[in-house]
């Protein structure tokens, strides 16, 4: 088992370097480059959050359907919480530079003075790489803990109940704090959106978007790492069990319950991570947008990839974004040869492809693999070599 | 077995990344693409019989121009009508500076109004290289896309509207004035109406709160009491609007002619807002006034074209003067091309590409650093008068001196019907009545 976990680890890290080469240092034209490196970005980002998804759907069957819920968290935390912690301690500074206290007056802040202020805050933290990390951390470590306790406060009062209820109260939920956020301003700038200072103020162009993809591939080989662990040792176990006989394995005395609150804690707070990503990346959130689209979107790549393997919804990811992107770029060709519109191409397409693999290969392009463990007679031989 | 998939699994996801990497680049070529596919074949004829004859070979490049707009999503009435503004642009674009051997392509994207989408697509359309994008719409689009134009020096021009964009913005150009100027405009005829009482309602975004805002701020300027503000949730219709609607009417308390109610919405959630109002024993008994995007709404003069008219409903949009006879000429081709009326921002959306498209065909450049600059230049001196008038830019590259047109609900033989009430001179500030206005200006 631990073999496998190294050999899956060495062959995603040698694939992540592979691509930062061919994105970085190869000599393509730049602007290929360029929608590489972002690609490779996007990619990352959205495979911790459906790495974590899988947790929930593909280990536990647990009905997921408000994860777009953790992005908006993340952002809640980056933007509307780490944001005001720098103003705040560049407070004075902002006042002399121009003339307002961001925090004491947020409304006037979030609609006129957020850019210009920004940017001074940009040129400090240009200075103090330290102060940019701790920020960024800061903001990072607020989004993973935020969702992981609501994650378990909005699903407490259905955990208890059939897959049905639990997933349109988690799709609720989400809504639920996409509207309420939205329409309250001092949450995250509301209705105008936060503009959010940059952590990596200190690289500039091509350094930054490097920098920032190695952070995000770096956060996504830990992501896989802690999932690989746990969907493999007695508790990831525990999980398949409850999905494939809960009835079975709650007479085996497992707690069902307990179960899915601890999976639910953990899945949230690496989607809060996807989320706060998100927001650094694009130094601006507005969380109307996190629309329930978003939770479908990742249950697609999900099931493309493939349920219950974390190598699959990798693969889902991968697959979805450069099928993604070759349509964007060749639909205007597909119009003219077509003559139809191609607006809702890419809807169409994945959810063709959703039909077709669901009848055709439900288990994904990387199905699920039995759990290698030691069988019973070796382990009893290493315990007793062991003792001897 | 597990580790032997891992790997196929590994090749699998680098091959299929490499494959289409490679088949992209494959098949990419510059979006500038100079290609001599002209030859003229000139026969002269002399009275002395003798033939001469010259051949002239005519380069013809071609430039790839890139569109984001909403196809989807909440403003896609606006993109859909945009859209094809920017085509009919690139059309005309064609036969104007045909002569000089410059072609415009079109390559259009959905933004979807989301910021995370319109930044993918501007980045899948640099990957294309093209480097001059058009028509980006919602503000929030403008927000997420600015540091990545700014890189990789992509000349925009949007039609977003937000003051919180009023900041230095390299690369990025604005049509439209910004909401604060169309709030002085909006004041401007109330005070010149005689309003002395106000009650606000809007949709509860950035341009609704943005536009609110700016205009309780300058009625304070004419001396005009707000007495209250109310926003709604767009997406809650119908009754988050009533319940705006009640809480305005509460608070101006009574009718009186020097009472009125400023609608801030779009189409859709404008109609839920007229049926509330109209049934509404104060509202209903004062005059209404509207935005740039409630007027020439259908959904709105459906829902209670009657009752617009009886309130002398009149809202603005930033137009060139519709007696203008550059812009009725625009007006004339766009309904022959698209098949309707053009409404609000379509004349924005025509400048946004006709505007790129002269500087680069003038200067035969598609350097981008030389069109920014150029653009720049042009808005200091209204070097391009487009459909909506001469355009001018400040410090920000947003639109200054921008005129609005006035419009409003008359009842027009028998059906209530938008009519151009009135014009908003954006140099001198003076507004001036139209003949069929006339009777929308009076009390």
């Amino acid at each position: 088992m631990r073999r496998d976990l190294l050999i899956r680890s060495a062959a995603l890290a040698l694939v992540l370097v592979i691509v930062a080469i061919l994105a970085f240092y190869s000599p393509m034209p730049e602007n290929i480059r360029v929608l590489l490196q972002n690609l490779m970005i996007y990619i990352a980002i959205y495979s911790i959050f459906v790495v974590s998804l899988n947790l929930e759907v593909g280990y536990l069957g647990l009905p997921q359907f408000g994860k777009v819920m953790f992005l908006i968290i993340g952002a809640i935390a980056v933007g509307g919480i780490a944001t005001k912690l720098v103003l705040l301690i560049y407070q004075s500074y902002l006042l002399k530079a121009v003339g307002i206290a961001p925090l004491s007056n947020i409304g006037q802040y979030c609609m006129l003075y957020q850019y210009s202020v920004s940017s001074l805050v940009n040129q400090q933290l240009a200075q103090n790489p330290a102060l940019g990390l701790g920020y960024f951390l800061f903001g990072v470590i607020l989004a993973m803990a935020l969702s992981a306790a609501l994650g378990v406060i909005f699903a407490y009062p259905a955990v208890r109940l059939r897959e049905d209820y639990l997933g349109i109260l988690l799709l609720v939920s989400g809504e639920f704090l996409r509207v309420v956020t939205y329409y309250a301003t001092p949450v995250a700038c509301g209705v105008n959106g936060a503009v959010i200072p940059d952590p990596f103020a200190w690289a500039s162009g091509a350094t930054r978007t490097l920098v920032f993809f190695a952070v995000t591939v770096l956060f996504l080989f830990a992501t896989f790492l802690v999932f690989e662990v746990v969907g493999n040792s007695p508790f990831g176990r525990t999980l398949r069990a409850i999905r494939d006989a809960e009835t079975a394995a709650a007479v085996f005395g497992k707690d069902i319950v307990k179960f899915r609150i601890r999976v639910l804690a953990l899945a949230s707070a690496f989607a809060g991570l996807a989320g706060a990503l998100l927001a650094y990346y694009f130094d601006y959130t507005i969380i109307g947008a996190y629309l329930p689209a978003y939770t479908f979107i990742g249950w697609t790549m999900l099931i493309l990839g493939g349920q219950g393997n974390n190598v699959g919804a990798i693969v889902g990811v991968t697959v979805y974004y450069v099928i993604s992107t070759i349509l964007n770029v060749y639909k205007n060709a597909l119009q003219a040869a077509l003559h139809a519109d191609p607006t809702y191409l890419a809807y169409i397409v994945f959810g063709l492809a959703i039909i077709l693999v669901l009848m055709y290969r439900p288990q994904g392009i990387v199905p699920e693999k039995p759990i290698k463990t030691i069988d019973l007679h070796n382990l009893r031989r290493r315990l007793s070599e062991k003792k001897d | 077995m597990a580790s032997r998939t891992a790997w196929i699994v590994g090749v699998v996801v680098l091959v299929i990344v490499i494959a289409a990497v490679v088949a992209y680049m494959a098949s990419q070529g510059p979006s500038q693409t100079t290609t001599p596919t002209t030859t003229t074949k000139t026969t002269q004829t002399t009275t002395q019989t003798t033939q001469t004859t010259t051949q002239t070979t005519q380069t013809t490049q071609t430039v790839t121009i890139g569109a984001l707009v909403p196809l989807t999503g909440s403003l896609q009435f606006m993109g859909t009508s945009g859209q094809c503004a920017i085509k009919l642009a690139v059309q005309d674009a064609n036969k104007m500076f045909a002569s000089k051997g410059i072609q415009f392509q079109l390559v259009t994207q959905d933004s979807a109004c989301d910021p995370n989408t319109a930044l993918q697509m501007l980045q899948t359309v640099y990957s294309q290289g093209i480097r001059f994008v058009v028509g980006l719409t919602c503000s929030s689009e403008v927000s997420a896309v600015k540091n990545f134009a700014a890189q990789n020096h992509i000349v925009i021009t949007s039609i977003s509207t937000s003051p919180l964009l009023a900041v230095p913005k390299p690369y990025i150009f604005r049509l439209p004035p910004t909401d604060d100027a169309q709030a002085q405009v909006i004041t401007a005829l109330m005070h010149m109406l005689g309003i002395k009482k106000l009650v606000i309602v809007y949709r509860s975004d950035a341009w609704g709160q943005g536009l609110s805002a700016a205009i309780a701020n300058d009625s304070a300027k004419y001396g005009i009491q707000v007495l209250g503000v109310y926003g709604y949730d767009p997406s809650a219709i119908p009754a988050s609007e009533q319940a705006a609607v009640q809480q305005a009417s509460a608070a101006l308390g009574s009718p009186s002619p020097d009472a009125a109610f400023e609608i801030v919405s779009f189409d859709q959630d404008g109609a839920a807002v007229v049926q509330a109002a109209m049934n509404d024993p104060v509202l209903s008994k004062v005059r209404w006034f509207g935005t740039d995007s409630n007027v020439y709404g259908t959904a709105i003069i459906q829902a209670g074209g009657q009752a617009l008219a009886n309130a002398k409903f009149m809202g603005a949009v930033a137009a060139p003067n519709p007696n203008d006879p550059h812009y009725q000429q625009f007006a004339r081709e766009f309904t022959q091309f698209c098949g309707h009326a053009p409404t609000g921002y379509d004349p924005y959306y025509y400048d946004t590409a006709m505007m790129v498209m002269e500087a680069i065909a003038k200067t035969g450049s598609t350097d981008p650093t030389v069109i920014n600059s150029v653009l720049e230049q042009w808005g200091k001196n209204g070097t391009y008068v487009g459909v909506t008038g001469p355009v001018y830019f400040d410090q920000y590259h947003d639109r200054i001196y921008a005129s609005y047109l006035i419009m409003g609900v008359a009842i027009v033989n028998g059906t209530p019907t938008w009519i151009n009430a009135g014009f908003y001179n954006g140099t001198t500030g003076q507004i001036t009545a139209f003949p069929q206005g006339q009777s929308l200006f009076g009390s």
